[in-house]
């Protein structure tokens, strides 16, 4: 009993633990305008119109659309020094942009997301606010501004500050880091002020599709990739993870095949244990019928000895399971450093804990307590009520001058 | 209607060894209630699976058994249940009490098969004990820590314990000494007498057999004499 409750324990955990990563990682589909990428290539961007439709798809949790641009004319100064590499490739201020002094533009981001920054694989990075807030759902066309830290810092831009760019003006109302400087000498605005101040109205450069787990991700992409059909290159890093959690499911299916096998070995053992019972008390059988027992009590008496025995049981495991379980199913998710053997177990222990973030887990729960009281009864009815059933068809003349 | 049992052509075999053995080869007798009877024969006489026939703990091949006025051997599941519950109490030899319940509970076991109350059940078995001479210190305690005598009485007290207008007793003196013996005899005969209970009694002393108002004499499973 302890066995199952703690092989319970460990799928209750290892499928709870891949349904969250399938709904943190590798869930993203990414959409790009065909034949752009970044700022380089050419064609034409996508629309607002194009990708509306996807919003509504089953799955689809989020669709954060991005307008990316240069702005021509701004107050700002680049954080970033051209260096050696910046004055080989780098853009050149003049006209025609051949001559002149190089420089590091500056990049802007639209996006339409409220509550957080869009992850850009662009600017690239973990994005956390450092200061002030991020857009809200009435900043939709507002002339506000994000900036990364770097390039606040360069220009004194704080929580408040005003800049010019293509002739207008905006607010800082965030500071971001991203941990790299390249990524933090950017600005993020609402989607719709990028689009009117580039003159870029409903243009959309980029779009990142969110579903609620990797197993969906397949066919939401083949239901974006029809509605697009040759305008946007649809991508995903879905089959990558599903691949990375596949060996989890698998030790989830064997956590499950344990509590089969370990649930068929205790109605066996309780079945041939009150075999021997019956056999053992054989003569009691015969007497209580011959006072006056019937069937139904006999088969109530054994069914409840047995389950009265089965119960205690599960009491002794849920104490066994709440005392160890958690060690043994840390141990069997999470194995320690070392061995070159479970090399995999060790990167799905790590796959797991890591994305868990919370360290140790704790496994044994209410759920875990009433899948107990379930197997007991379960094993107790199995096990006793064939037995009982054979001890109430017994005459009582045969069996009451046994000694 | 006098007659409290009317058994008519009884017959039950055995197969033993690849022969059969008739072990109650068409026996009829008929008795009154109130009465105190006893069935005597040597071992292998067929006494003990004519008891067990008129008990409904074994099924006979052929044959009636009326028990007023009811074929008890037409009943089937749940009617012969109540029938061993409610109409007949038996004893035995070894008194087949249960070892791991007090002389309380065993005589209050029945009357829960039967549906009686808690608290009618132990005021009722404590009632019984007392008539069968067990005192409320001996009614406390398990089988094993009881002599006997007293077994016997307990399970005589277990057999009175749903009023049965019979009780079956097999071989009731037969695992005690002469003189105990016999006051398990002149008890039984006293509940026949003041209940009004039909007691059969099988045994093979002769003196039982003096003392009883009616006696069946058995031999190779046939009723050989009665008076």
């Amino acid at each position: 009993m302890t066995v199952a409750l703690i092989m319970i324990m460990a799928n209750q955990i290892i499928s709870k633990r891949v349904e969250d990563v399938k709904g943190n990682v590798g869930n993203t589909i990414s959409i790009s305008p065909r034949g752009i990428s970044g700022f380089e290539g050419g064609g034409n961007l996508l629309t607002e119109g194009d990708l509306k439709p996807i919003s509504s798809y089953e799955h689809v949790t989020q669709v954060a659309m991005s307008l990316r641009a240069r702005p021509s004319s701004t107050g700002l100064t680049s954080a970033i020094e051209p260096g050696t590499f910046g004055e080989r490739f780098g853009q050149r201020a003049g006209p025609g942009g051949g001559g002149g002094r190089a420089f590091v533009s500056i990049s802007v981001t639209g996006t339409n997301i409220t509550g957080a920054l869009p992850s850009s694989s662009l600017l690239g990075g973990e994005i956390s606010l450092t200061s002030g807030r991020y857009f809200e759902a009435s900043d939709a066309s507002a002339k506000v501004a994000i900036v990364g830290k770097d390039l606040a810092q360069k220009n004194s831009l704080k929580i408040g500050s005003t800049f010019e760019m293509e002739g207008e003006k905006f607010k800082v109302v965030g500071i971001y880091d991203s941990g790299a400087l390249f990524s933090n000498n950017a600005v993020y605005l609402p989607l719709k002020t990028t689009q009117k101040t580039f003159d870029l109205t409903n243009n959309v450069s980029d779009a990142s599709v969110t579903v609620d787990s990797v197993s969906n991700v397949d066919t939401t992409v083949s239901k974006i990739e029809s509605l697009l059909s040759d305008k946007a290159d649809v991508t995903s890093e879905a089959e990558r993870f599903t691949e990375a959690l596949s060996p989890l499911e698998s030790i989830s299916q064997t956590t499950q095949v344990a509590v089969i096998g370990a649930i068929v070995a205790a109605v066996v053992i309780i079945f041939f244990s009150m075999l021997i019972t019956v056999r053992q008390r054989i003569k009691e059988i015969g007497i209580l019928k011959a006072i006056g027992a019937s069937n139904f009590h006999l088969v109530t008496q054994f069914v409840t000895e047995t389950m009265a025995v089965s119960l205690l049981a599960a009491v002794i495991a849920s104490a066994l399971s709440y005392m160890a379980g958690n060690a043994i199913v840390n141990n069997l998710v999470q194995p320690t450093t070392g061995g070159g053997r479970g090399g995999f177990a060790q990167g799905a222990g790590r796959l797991l804990l890591g994305l868990g973030g919370t360290g140790s887990l704790q496994v044994f729960n209410l759920e875990t307590l009433a899948y107990a009281l379930l197997i007991a009864i379960v094993v107790g009815i199995l096990g006793s009520i064939i037995p009982a059933l054979i001890a109430s068809r017994l005459k009582p003349a045969e069996v009451i001058r046994l000694e | 209607m006098n007659n409290a049992i009317l058994v008519k052509n009884l017959t039950k075999s055995f197969k033993s060894g690849g022969k059969v053995i008739k072990a109650v080869d068409g026996i009829s007798f008929e008795l009154e209630r109130g009465v105190f009877a006893s069935i005597i024969g040597k071992s292998g006489s067929g006494k003990t699976t004519l008891l067990n026939l008129l008990g409904a703990l074994d099924k006979a091949d052929s044959g009636q058994i009326e028990i007023d006025g009811v074929d008890i051997t037409k009943l089937g599941g749940r009617k012969l249940d109540g029938y061993r519950r409610k109409t007949v109490g038996f004893t035995f030899q070894s008194y087949n009490l249960i070892p791991n319940l007090n002389a309380l509970e065993n005589v209050m076991l029945p009357m829960e098969f039967a549906g009686v109350s808690g608290r009618e059940r132990r005021g009722r078995a404590k009632e019984l004990l007392l008539s069968v001479g067990i005192d409320e210190n001996r009614q406390k305690r398990k089988p094993a820590k009881l002599s006997g005598g007293e077994q016997q009485r307990v399970a005589i007290a277990r057999a009175l314990a749903n009023q049965p207008t019979i009780i079956l007793a097999d071989e009731p003196t037969g695992n005690l000494d002469t003189d105990t013996g016999y006051k398990i005899v002149e008890l039984l005969k006293k509940i026949a007498k003041e209940k009004n209970t039909t007691v059969i009694v099988v045994t093979h002393d002769n003196e039982i057999a003096r003392k009883s108002q009616k006696v069946f004499y058995l031999r190779d499973g046939k009723l050989v004499h009665e008076d």
